[in-house]
């Protein structure tokens, strides 16, 4: 089993909230995965344009209408 | 002021805020708190792809910003529970759990409540979502989270 195996391993029998204790953990030991996350946020930040921004936000209206049936 | 021990929970309507530029999730969020993203939220967004005039270019945003944040399945719902005897984000955990809150900008009817002292699930998570009017009234109206909550204890809340 390799080292990453067993971590995974490991941590698949943690409870959420100490699943996201380890994430906030690697996440700070991690350089890469900040400079990561600095990128895309950039990146994405104000990448939609307004028709489809507007289509992203009908989808989510229509997603969370409680339809009754019966 | 509160201090944010966990991740963020990520709603549909703030990744699309960020999106659209109208939220920059650079400066909500700390460069080491980990950003989480419910299957559900997923789900919404790529139904937001389809629907758009440029699915594919829109896919390979959002399938870009999933390389920075978790996606949360439904099968770890239960371990949300894991000390609280109710389910999550009810509104009743973030109103129990609510700072008072500042109401910034309103668009496309929502309001927007700014994440300088964010609410909080019972797992610790940040509830970073747009709300509507009426909640953020009641979210207003709400007390001061206390270290104590439903009799069980909130750890990652703490005032400094």
């Amino acid at each position: 089993m390799t080292v990453i195996e067993t971590i995974v391993r490991d941590i698949q029998s943690l409870s959420l909230r100490e699943q996201v204790q380890v994430a906030r953990y690697v996440q700070r030991l991690s350089a890469t995965a900040r400079r990561k996350r600095g990128t895309v946020l950039r990146k994405t930040h104000g990448s939609l344009d307004e028709a489809d921004g507007r289509a992203f936000e009908e989808a989510v209206a229509e997603s969370r209408k409680m339809e009754a049936h019966g | 002021m509160a201090e944010r021990a966990n991740g963020i929970l990520l709603d549909t309507s703030v990744v699309i805020a960020h999106l659209r530029g109208s939220v920059d999730l650079q400066t909500l969020a700390s460069p080491d708190e980990p950003l989480f993203l419910p299957l559900v939220a997923l789900g919404e967004l790529y139904r937001g792809v389809l629907k758009s005039a440029r699915p594919e270019s829109n896919r390979a945003k959002v399938d870009e910003f999933l390389e920075i944040a978790a996606v949360l399945y439904p099968d770890l719902i239960p371990a949300q529970r894991c000390d609280i005897s109710e389910p999550l984000p009810s509104v009743q955990a973030k109103k129990d759990h609510a700072f008072p809150l500042q109401v910034g900008n309103v668009q496309n009817g929502a309001k927007f409540v700014q994440d300088e002292r964010p609410l909080y699930c019972q797992c610790g998570f940040a509830l970073c979502s747009f709300t509507k009017p009426s909640c953020v009234n009641r979210f207003e109206a709400s007390p001061r989270v206390e270290s104590q909550a439903h009799g069980r204890n909130v750890p990652t809340l703490s005032e400094t």
